[in-house]
């Protein structure tokens, strides 16, 4: 893999939605200082950051990083996975800033529902990932895996006590949900 | 020499340099370039991050690219910082074909003076657009 050109995607990409980053942050924090306690704030208030961002990946919105991602010599798995990093990044950002404004209201679990809240949130953006580049109904149906695939998370960490059990059932989700997009990216091929 | 009027193909394929497009589109995008129509917002300071960011994309050493992207810029003088820096960032990958979609006809002698000896096609839809843009003795048009 092509490092040097997944740090650039990342780096272009990160700036150009600098704003929408800065703004997601901000939102977590202040839900965070509204709701400190509990898993259910981060996981979900977070999945839902993690899925506009994921939306924020959709074709025409930055026309001229599109076009130069996809004329450039890398193969559709690469591309995914550089630009699958973009929103997974804002999400981490966002999940730690609410956890800190967890904490900053003297939140007891804060340190607990980070890990839980990190896959979730990391699974629910690579599924959203899928909605971003499909319209309509199909988009809808990827919006609302993402949501479902943070509500098992959320009930396998938290109502059946099994974080192991979330962390795996999260890494298979997202392996298959990176896997996907990546196909579908070498798919779309504008050669 | 100019292959004007591109069009997609309707049924099979077209091999780029071996290699088919449908197969191995990575082999075709080195030995492709593609310079977008559309003039993109770019500012003289953008000069350096952009060539760094296209350098890494094509895998190209980034003092070498910067070098080549500066002496460019200096044959595309005149030329807006919009539309010389996509070509300019197109060339510094060392493609054997340049796709120009729709070139200005402003710019004629500038893209030609850049890409030089490379093949050049071009989307112009008719001919008379072809021609505006490649009137001149060095460049054959071959009109698809």
């Amino acid at each position: 893999m092509n490092q040097r050109a997944t740090i650039a995607i990342l780096v272009a990409r990160l700036y150009q939605q600098r704003r929408i980053v800065f703004y997601c942050c901000i939102a977590a924090l202040v839900v965070g200082l509204l709701a400190p306690r509990g898993a259910a704030g981060p996981v979900f208030f977070c999945t839902l950051l993690g899925i506009a961002m994921a939306l924020a990946q959709s074709p025409g919105r930055y026309p001229h990083l599109d076009r130069c991602e996809q004329s450039a010599p890398l193969f559709g798995r690469e591309l995914a996975r550089a630009k699958a990093v973009v929103p997974c990044i804002g999400a981490v950002l966002a999940t730690i800033v609410y956890a800190a404004a967890a904490v900053v209201r003297g939140s007891p679990d804060a340190a607990f529902t980070l890990p839980v809240a990190f896959a979730a949130v990391v699974a629910g953006t690579l599924i959203a990932l899928s909605a971003a580049i499909r319209l309509g109904s199909a988009r809808a149906l990827y919006v609302l895996l993402a949501l479902a695939a943070s509500a098992i998370a959320y009930l396998l960490a938290i109502v059946a006590h099994s974080l192991i059990a979330e962390w795996v059932f999260c890494a298979v989700v997202a392996f298959s949900a990176l896997r996907q997009y990546g196909e579908t990216l070498a798919r779309f091929d504008p050669i | 020499m100019l292959a004007a009027g591109i069009a997609k193909t309707s049924t099979g394929s077209v091999l780029i340099g071996d290699y088919d497009p449908k197969v191995q589109s990575v082999h075709c995008k080195r030995i492709a370039a593609f310079v977008a129509h559309e003039a993109v917002e770019f500012a003289e300071s953008d000069f350096r991050p952009y060539v760094a960011y296209r350098a890494a994309l094509w895998n190209v050493d980034g003092r070498r690219a910067l070098a080549h992207a500066r002496l460019l810029r200096e044959r595309l003088d005149g030329m807006h910082e919009a539309f010389a820096y996509p070509l300019i960032g197109a060339l510094i990958g060392m493609p054997e074909i340049v796709v120009l979609d729709r070139p200005q006809a402003a710019y004629a002698a500038q893209i030609i003076a850049v890409v030089g000896s490379l093949a050049m096609f071009s989307t112009h839809a008719g001919a008379v657009a072809a021609r505006a843009f490649a009137a001149r003795d060095e460049l054959r048009v071959i009109q698809a």
